[in-house]
């Protein structure tokens, strides 16, 4: 995936192309913000944008790029000033990063625009190798379904109608378990753990989250 | 007390002792006049009409009968009506003289005795003597001592019928009427002096709400005219003093702003370095502790802008349509590069659906970032330090930040968002201390009507938890 990156600084330049080339990114990089301004921003992913920027302010080049395209655009400033944030985001930018940051950090918050979004398909949910079919209340995974009791059922689909995301332990025995019957934290507990082994090799799919309850992750494309 | 109110007392107080006084002074003065005309009666009765020759030469018989009053005390009497114990209505009162000897005694036998109080002043030597006789002092006596000492007619008393009257209703009417009319006059002439003063004092007090000092319009030219001026005067001077501390504070804020900015981009490249020796050095313990130390400095950084920012009193904060969940994003992501150096499991939980609460986005962020720093810093390798949003059953949201680090006593809990407080154990662990990011986040949650409390997590850590309102859709 190509990704624009426009920054003035060439040892901050130099980081982040040698960060996102090892994360098999291709990066063009523009230090002018003239350039910027004549730069077609269609081809790229994503764009990296410096606001502050010799020449050329980035909030114009953000407002020039948003007038020609949808690409996600990840802003980067070094001023805590909320006003000029505020502004990029009211101009159409995806998301800023406050420097200083980590390289990691610069990647992870590129990974989570151009992550693959969970597939919708059919009725169901497909995340990686599990499908999960709300509507035929049917699990599959690698394609071949899973025998799941009424309140493992429950837990996966309450879990993967929010996949990704951190479900608190309280908010599952809510939406999954009777509370006149079994509905306790320790036997959602017991849910989860028989969950996760039917299925099988989907199991990591399925984790706990300290301090909050359980999530299914998306698996990294 | 008003001044109208202090006026109308003063004016109380001075009216009674001058009714009293004017009436002491009329007294006195019909006193004299009485006297005046009883001296006046004796002599022209003894030496005009005989009345000398006719005691010498038949001193048992003497004194006449009692006579009207002369022409000229008539005319004083008739002035007032004659008080009722004087005499009967229609009847005149008399006058009676009667003559003594040196010795006080009178030739005449029906001749009343001289009276004690008068004999002791004429035999001190005085010309005249004058007293209220009778039980109730309703005759005035006046005792003469004549130029003919050796007769029968030496000592002379000269009575009439008299009532005192200290008070004399008329000089009372007179007296309250004149205190009235000078308190109408001065009440009304105070009336835009008092106007003026409520004005100033409404302007001043004006001036101290706003906080504007403004000039305050001068009219007239007196005393008040002057406070007014003096009140301009001190509020110039006050206006150059906070026009002064504004700038040296703006200079000192857009210092601190530019200097975290100026130091952001070279403080990146410093951390991407550390990040890539980490790396290559496969985590060696001191690339980490440089990591930390780098992270730490980013947090001051931070800080120092956001406290520059709630110290500005003169802006309001800003009330935007925060998007806490990509918030909550932003704050885990910039914590992970530690705490996956630390070796802690950073977790999050966010509902599902759009969070949005109303205020300002960095300066929340950093209150978030903050808590979170604080979990990852102060815990331990293989530990855990977790964000958890959630929504309440109405229109609210928690936000905890928990750990299950080394955990806080009780003691050091109460006093973790003092500003600048650090535990003695946490100087000791780590010197930088948590204090000052924890009364940010404070401070930040305070100032957009958020409650920030502090307890110790079921797993033994610090708990944090942010609630209050979402933002209306």
């Amino acid at each position: 995936m190509n990704i624009l990156l426009i920054e003035d600084d060439q040892a901050l330049a130099q980081q982040v192309i040698a960060q996102l080339s090892e994360q098999d990114y291709r990066v063009r990089w523009l230090s002018d913000g003239q350039d910027a301004l004549h730069e077609d921003p269609t081809p790229y992913a994503l764009i990296v944008l410096d606001l502050m920027l010799p020449k050329v302010d980035g909030l114009d080049i953000l407002k020039a790029y948003r007038g020609r395209c949808d690409t996600p655009i990840l802003i980067l400033s070094a001023k805590q000033d909320a006003t000029i944030k505020v502004k990029a985001l009211q101009l159409g930018a995806d998301d800023y990063l406050t420097k200083p940051f980590w390289p990691e950090e610069l990647t992870a918050r590129i990974g989570a625009r151009l992550r693959r979004p969970i597939l919708q398909r059919a009725g169901g949910i497909e995340i990686g190798r599990l499908f999960v079919d709300l509507t035929g209340h049917t699990a599959k995974v690698d394609g071949e379904d899973i025998r799941l009791t009424r309140a493992e059922w429950d837990l996966l689909a309450a879990l993967a109608r929010q996949a990704g995301a951190a479900i608190s332990r309280e908010d599952l025995v809510e939406a999954t378990l009777d509370p006149s019957r079994d509905g306790t934290l320790r036997t959602l507990d017991v849910h989860v753990s028989r969950l996760r082994k039917k299925l099988g090799p989907c199991s990591d799919y399925l984790c706990t989250i300290w301090g909050v309850g359980y999530r299914l992750e998306v698996p990294n494309p | 007390m008003k001044v109208r109110q202090r006026m109308l007392g003063t004016l109380v107080l001075l009216a009674i002792p001058m009714i009293a006084g004017a009436n002491w002074t009329r007294y006195l003065f019909e006193w004299r006049e009485l006297e005046r005309g009883l001296l006046s009666f004796a002599e022209i009765e003894m030496i005009e009409r005989n009345g000398l020759e006719r005691c010498e030469a038949n001193p048992s018989d003497f004194p006449l009968p009692p006579r009207d009053h002369p022409e000229h005390l008539r005319r004083r009497r008739e002035r007032r009506p004659p008080p009722p114990a004087a005499a009967p209505q229609g009847s005149t009162p008399r006058l009676r003289l009667a003559t003594y000897r040196s010795d006080f005694q009178s030739d005449n036998k029906r001749t009343p005795p001289f009276p004690a109080d008068l004999r002791a002043d004429l035999e001190k030597g005085g010309e005249t003597s004058s007293v209220l006789m009778g039980k109730d002092g309703s005759v005035f006596a006046l005792g003469w001592r004549t130029p003919w000492p050796d007769g029968p007619a030496a000592i002379i008393l000269v009575t009439t019928p008299h009532t005192p009257e200290l008070f004399r209703i008329p000089i009372l009417a007179a007296v309250s009427a004149l205190a009235a009319a000078l308190l109408a006059t001065v009440w009304f002439a105070m009336g835009p002096l008092i106007g003026r003063t409520r004005k100033l004092a409404h302007a001043v007090q004006r001036n101290e709400e706003q906080g504007s000092f403004k000039d305050i319009p001068e009219e007239g030219s007196d005393e008040l005219t002057d406070l007014t001026r003096a009140f301009n005067s001190a509020g110039a001077s006050l206006r150059k003093a906070i026009d002064t501390a504004t700038q040296k504070e703006a200079a000192l804020r857009s210092f601190v702003e530019n200097t975290a900015h100026d130091v952001g981009t070279p403080l990146t490249v410093l951390q991407g370095y550390l990040a890539r020796m980490a790396k290559e050095t496969n985590g060696d313990k001191t690339v980490l502790q440089a990591m930390e130390e780098a992270q730490y400095i980013g947090a001051m950084l931070a800080n120092l802008s956001t406290v520059a920012r709630l110290e500005d009193m003169d802006t309001q904060l800003r009330q935007d349509r925060v998007d806490l969940k990509a918030l909550c994003l932003r704050v885990m992501a910039r914590h992970q590069t530690i705490a996956a150096e630390k070796e802690i499991t950073l977790e999050h939980g966010l509902p599902h659906g759009e969070v949005f609460v109303l205020g300002e986005m960095t300066l929340l962020e950093q209150a978030l970032s903050n808590l979170l720093h604080n979990a990852v810093r102060h815990g331990e390798t293989g530990g855990h330090a977790t964000l958890h949003l959630r929504l309440g059953p109405s229109s609210e949201f928690s936000l905890r930040v928990l750990d299950d680090g080394p955990g806080i006593d009780a003691d050091t809990l109460k006093h973790l968002t003092e500003r600048r407080w650090r535990s003695e154990e946490a100087r000791r662990r780590h010197p930088n201390g948590r204090g000052l990011g924890l009364s940010i986040a404070e401070d930040v949650a305070e100032r957009h009507g958020f409650e920030l409390r502090l307890a110790k997590s079921e797993a033994g850590g610090l708990e944090v938890t942010i609630t209050g309102e979402l933002a209306s859709s």
